[in-house]
Parts: structure tokens; sequence; C-alpha cells
């Protein structure tokens, strides 16, 4: 049976989440790289710094916020901007709603994760990485219930284990990858 | 988190059908993913689980529209968000504004009005509060209600005092309003020259001319079709180098094909009307 081909890859994290995600960029920078889009949880009304912070740190340019309306490019990285939850439209562009924070938290990982999964059904791989709270788990739920691939970060790994753990609990066949095997994983299935 | 209903294009196009032909609201031309993630919630929240079920509640229950429109309208606001935007207004609109005899501000999709008020003592702090005019419009007639009341919890304004302070207020923000129990008013001074009106983006036309349109966060919920006719109508309702203001996230990039405004603020989004 071949393998799905991958058409997004959406990733969710908040406390110490920053580090590893920048690391697996960085690991897979040169390949043929399906969009990324990364969710982290940010302070409001802060200036958004993550996007220049991530440049600098994997070397690659190709990193930009989520702009409303724009197509998903293969080989861009995608920052979901602070104070906005950040949707997937069916013809594969970002929609933009400031609506009510979920579990506190605008961008919501949740939102995107089940938006995506609507959009690219068994396309989509999802990665959670470290946090402390348990937004995640339901995005996760939804890709694993329309076929998606949900890897999570091995808790034994993670800075803060409570995201990972909530999505574990909840998840009837998640693949619990170390950042290695993370990388491992799109190295295998990308070319260069 | 409970799952949502899934709601396919054809199902989801019926409900908005009913919206528009019962109700005269138009949703078909909102962003599909936000209206349809709205709509889903709403089902979810009223044990609605489908789309058949919840076209017999909107046809047979008259409290259903109210409460669906309510739900799947976006009133989140705040005061003075994006403290930036209102410094920048303040240091470079407003004194533009202050060449006119009267002013006329259009709040165009005002919600509960949250943006009316940091306008108004930003204006009253400016000189300017008593020869201007706010015009505050929604679609929504709950919202402007309580727009209209100038009502707002108490424990929002820890947050809109910082906001207020970053944004270059020059003033004890907590003397603008009266505290009891659990909210707050604000000054009555402050409404004096506000008028709230039922508009509706999709269908209404322009209403009046204005130096300034506030339209901030509301487009980002509409289609391209939507935005550019929006944007066109913001055109029609602008004096010749009036400013338009919109949302952090939102631009004119791709919805002012005639080049009629030009930038003026490329951080905080700020046009102004050249032809």
């Amino acid at each position: 049976m071949p393998e799905q081909p991958i058409e997004a890859v959406m990733v969710g994290g908040s406390a110490g989440s920053f580090e590893p995600f920048a690391h697996l960029i960085k690991a897979v920078s040169g390949k043929e790289m399906p969009p990324v889009v990364v969710v982290f949880h940010l302070m409001r009304n802060v200036e958004n710094r993550v996007v220049d912070l991530l440049r600098f740190k994997t070397g690659n340019a190709q990193i930009a916020e989520a702009e409303e309306k724009e197509f998903l490019k293969p080989g861009w990285v995608y920052v979901a901007p602070a104070n906005y939850h950040l949707l997937i439209e069916e013809d594969r562009t970002f929609c933009l709603d400031s609506s009510d924070p979920v579990y506190f938290s605008r961008p919501s990982i949740d939102v995107t994760f089940e938006s995506a999964a609507q959009v690219y059904g068994a396309g989509v791989v999802g990665i959670l990485l470290s946090g402390s709270n348990g937004d995640g788990t339901y995005g996760m739920q939804c890709i694993e219930r329309r076929g998606g691939v949900p890897l999570v970060q091995d808790p034994e790994e993670a800075e803060f284990k409570t995201m990972p753990l909530s999505c574990i609990q909840h998840l009837a066949h998640p693949r619990i990858y170390t950042l290695n095997q993370i990388e491992d994983f799109f190295l295998s299935r990308t070319r260069a | 988190m409970e799952h949502l209903p899934d709601l396919p294009n054809e199902q989801l196009d019926k409900i908005l059908t009913v919206t528009d032909r019962y109700f005269g609201y138009d949703f078909t031309g909102y962003a599909r993913a936000s209206i349809r993630r709205r709509v889903a919630g709403f089902m979810n929240r009223s044990g609605i689980r489908t789309a058949g079920e919840l076209e017999y509640h909107l046809l047979n229950d008259e409290t259903c529209f109210p409460r669906f429109l309510q739900y799947v309208t976006v009133n989140v606001t705040e005061m003075f968000r994006d403290p930036g935007f209102y410094k920048a207004l303040r240091e470079n609109i407003i004194p533009q504004l202050a060449s006119y005899p009267f002013i006329k501000i259009w709040h165009a999709g005002c919600s509960t009005g949250e943006e009316v008020y940091s306008m108004a003592i930003l204006l009253q702090e400016e000189g300017l509060l008593e020869r201007t005019k706010l015009y505050a419009t929604d679609i929504n007639s709950y919202v402007l209600g309580k727009a209209k009341q100038g009502i707002f919890p108490l424990r929002y304004m820890q947050e809109y005092t910082r906001n207020y302070r970053n944004s270059g207020g020059k003033e004890v923000f907590s003397g603008y309003y009266t505290a009891r129990y659990d909210n707050v008013v604000f000054d009555a001074s402050l409404k004096k020259n506000m008028v709230f009106a039922l508009h509706n983006l999709a269908s209404d036309g322009s209403f009046n001319e204005f130096n300034l349109i506030l339209c901030r966060n509301v487009m980002i919920y509409f289609d391209r079709t939507f935005q550019q006719r929006c944007v066109r109508l913001f055109q029609q309702s602008l004096c010749l180098l009036g400013y338009l203001g919109l949302g952090t996230k939102e631009s004119l990039a791709f919805n002012d094909p005639q080049r009629n405004f030009e930038e003026v603020d490329a951080r905080w989004k700020m046009y102004r009307r050249t032809r």
C-alpha cells in the first residue's frame, strides 16, 4: 500500500516548544517539505518576534507569519499570528478569526488542527510538542479521526509534559516520538 | 472539547440560504472556515445534531434565530485594542482631523462599543469631542443595545487601563467611568455625540460622508468578493483624503484594485482615500 503523500504539517506547542521546533525546521531545511504551520501560544499584544527568531535560529528564510487569504505554499513555514485563531479554507488559503479564546488560548492549537483535519483529511501530519496545558488534544483527535498522522513528542523528552501527556491519553493510536524520530519520519518521507 | 458536528458545504449552504431568505441576513459571503466553525459551535451548544434539525429550529422556534445571530457573529472587542494603533491615531491622524470644522467618524461593525468609547476618550483628550459625531453600526441589534448603554464588566478594566496607558492616554483612566458592583458605566458626556444604528455591511449602502472610518477585524470574516464590496462602500463613504483604519492582520493589498487608497501606516494598517 503506497503511503499517503503529506500535504501539510501542523505543529502545536506551548511552553518549551520553541527550541524543539526550531531544531526540527533546521533539520529538514533543504528538503522538499509540504507547507508547515506552527501554532505557539504567545503573549497577546506583544510584538511578535517569533518569525525573526526562527529565521535566525534555522537559517531558513522561508518563514513568515500567516496572512489572511494567502495560499499555503510548499517549502514555507507559517507562524500563527498572536491574538487570532488560524483556520484553513478548502481552497488551501488561510482564514483568520478573532473570536473568543479556546482554553484561554488564541491562537488555539485545537482550532487550527481541527480545521486542517477537515481540509486535508489523511494528508495532514499533526505534531504536538512540549506545553503545560490541554490545548491540542482535541485537535489531534480530529486529525486521527480523519486518517491523518498524529505525532506526539515523547513526554520523557518534553520540557513540559502536560500537553503531550494529555494528548496521549486521548488518542487511540498516538505515535510517541522523540524529536530525532520526528526528524527521521520527515527525512524518510521527503526528497532532498 | 466535544467534537463539533461535520457540516459539509451543501448543508452549510442550506442553513445560510435560510438565514438570508427568511431573516434577511446574508452570510453567504462570509469566510467559510470560520462561519462553518461558528454554526457547528452553535449546533453543539444547542444540542442540535444535524443541519436539517437546525433548519427546523430556525423556522419553527422564534427564539432560535436571535440566539443563532448572537453566536455566529463574532463580538470580541476590547478598549484600545492594539494600543499602538491608537497611539498612531492620536499622533498622526487626529491632528489632521483637527483641521476640519467638524468631524464625522464611522465605527463599522462596532459590536459592544468598546472601540467607540475608546475613540471618544481619545477625542476628549485632544479637545475634539465637542465637534465630532461618532456613528457606530453593527448588524446585531443585541450588541448595539449594549454599546448604547456603555456598561462593561469591571473585571476587564485592569487590561483596558493598561491598553489605555500604552496608547498614550494622558489622564487617569478610572476617571472616565463609575464602578458599581461588577460593572462600570462610562461617563454620559462621552456618549453625547454618539449615534448607534443597525447597518449590514453585506447589503446596506453608504449613509454619510466621513473623515475617518474604523473597521477593525470585521472584514477578516468575509470572502474576497465581500471584502471588495466593503472597500468600495468605504470609499463611497469617505471624504477625499479621509482615513480608513483596519485590523492589524487586514490590508487593502488585494481589495483595492482601482487604487483608490494610499497606505499611510503600514504597521497599523491606516489608509487614506486619494481618489
